[in-house]
This record gives structure tokens, C-alpha cells and sequence, in this order.
């Protein structure tokens, strides 16, 4: 068994970085500028390879003492890594991972994320904290 | 969602990569300029997010991985990144243009949740 820090020097190593077409854009504050999340190279890489990622409830199930540290970080190392996944997938595994609970499960009618491709992001940041959900 | 994420205030810059670096010391991200950001160089980061003018979030893959700011990239001007190790420490940096970039100093982070 490998732990999730030897996968990740090994996808480093030995993994051409891929370059996803995909970003995330959301809102989890009314009152601030909605967010871009862009998919890091080197993670796509591992998700597209496959059998490197733990699935992503196990970061929902780490437990944290009161210091904040984890107190089962085992599961991370020692759960069944999951097979490859295609790029949309892996924006899925993404967005659950890497995004507030409360964006990607909420009962509002109102979309507090898109994904859309990069060309879609407003080439222009002069108003860039006036940027909403809206305007991609 | 994990919990391990580092906030960069400040504006960064491109170009700087880093090399004769300790063993296992694997990382810096960064985000060039323009509207779509893109990762050049990082390590155990599965995403970043911009979250505004000058505000720029990394998500990491393993929550076992925290990062420190570089604040002394001295070519860039300003807060650029943040570097990250498993282990030793770093001390030597050196940009794309061949100049050394200043020695900031502590540093690091963990692979298991302990201060380097």
C-alpha cells in the first residue's frame, strides 16, 4: 500500500500534465465577486490516469481534533483508489472536493456555480470584484 | 470539501521557477496574469480558485500538505506563490532569468502535519 503522498511524487514524476479546457466559476457569498476554480494540471493528470485518488467522500469523512489536525488521515492511504475518470468526471470530483457544500447541494433555484470552459471568463478583470454568476 | 487551503493576497507574477531544491521538495504554484489562470508549476495541488482582485486560493490534493508564503520573490515584486516540502528545508531559489532570488527565510510545511 502506498500512501496518498507517494501517489501524488509518483503522478509528479511520471505524468504528463494535462491541461483541463474546464473551469468552475461560483458564488458562496452574495455580497463577494463569484470565483474561478481552475483545475491544477498535475491533479487532472492523476484523476485521467486513474488509480492514484481516493474517492471523494474520503476528504467529506477526515475528522479533525480540536487543534484542527486530522485525527484518521489513514483513510486517506488505505481506502481503494478509484479507476480514471474522464474530464468531466473529474470537474465533479472537483467541485465536491474543492468547493463549500453549501454551492453544489443547495435546495435555492437560484445556480451558485457553472462550469464553462476558459474562453467564457471575461478577458478583462478592470471590474474584476464586480464579476457575478451572471456574466459568464 | 478539504479543509487544507492556503490564501494568496497580493498579485503574482510568472516566470519564476525554482530549482536546485533539497530532496523531496517538490513544489511552488502559481497563477500568470490574465483573465484565465493557469498553473505553471505546482505540486499536490488539485485546484486553485481566484477569488478576486489580488486574492488567490490553493487547494491540496493530500491535507497532509500546507504551504508558506514567499513573500521575498524579489523579480516579481510582491507575494508570488508559496513553496511547500516533505522534508529538509530550502534555501536556494533561482528565477528563469538566472538571478537568484532572495533566501525567505523559514519555511515550511509538512507532509504529515508537522513544521518541517
Amino acid at each position: 500500500m502506498t500512501t496518498l503522498f507517494d501517489r501524488i511524487c509518483w503522478a509528479h514524476e511520471n505524468l504528463p500534465r494535462y491541461e483541463s479546457k474546464y473551469c468552475v466559476v461560483f458564488e458562496d457569498q452574495i455580497d463577494e465577486p463569484c470565483k474561478v476554480l481552475v483545475p491544477a494540471p498535475e491533479w487532472m493528470a492523476m484523476a485521467l490516469h486513474g488509480n492514484l485518488l481516493p474517492p471523494v467522500w474520503v476528504y467529506h469523512r477526515l475528522e479533525y481534533d480540536d487543534t484542527g489536525a486530522i485525527t484518521n488521515g489513514h483513510i486517506l492511504h488505505e481506502t481503494d483508489t478509484i479507476g480514471p475518470m474522464t474530464e468531466e468526471e473529474a470537474i465533479e470530483y472537483l467541485i465536491q472536493k474543492d468547493i463549500p457544500i453549501e454551492v453544489w447541494i443547495s435546495d435555492s433555484n437560484r445556480p451558485r456555480l457553472k462550469i464553462c470552459s476558459r474562453d467564457q471568463i471575461p478577458s478583462d478583470r478592470t471590474f474584476r470584484n464586480a464579476w457575478s454568476l451572471a456574466d459568464v | 470539501m478539504s479543509n487544507n487551503r492556503y490564501t494568496n493576497a497580493g498579485d503574482v507574477g510568472a516566470g519564476t521557477t525554482i530549482n536546485n531544491m533539497a530532496s523531496r521538495v517538490k513544489s511552488w504554484a502559481y497563477i500568470s496574469g490574465g483573465a484565465s489562470p493557469v498553473i505553471s508549476q505546482s505540486f499536490g495541488i488539485s485546484s486553485i480558485v481566484d477569488i478576486g482582485v489580488g486574492h488567490i486560493e490553493y487547494l491540496f490534493s493530500n491535507p497532509f500538505l500546507t504551504a508558506f508564503p514567499v513573500t521575498s520573490v524579489a523579480p516579481l515584486g510582491g507575494e508570488a506563490g508559496f513553496w511547500q516540502q516533505a522534508s529538509g528545508s530550502v534555501r536556494s531559489y533561482t528565477n528563469t532569468s538566472g538571478g537568484a532570488l532572495q533566501d525567505v527565510g523559514g519555511v515550511a510545511f509538512t507532509s504529515n502535519g508537522n513544521l518541517a
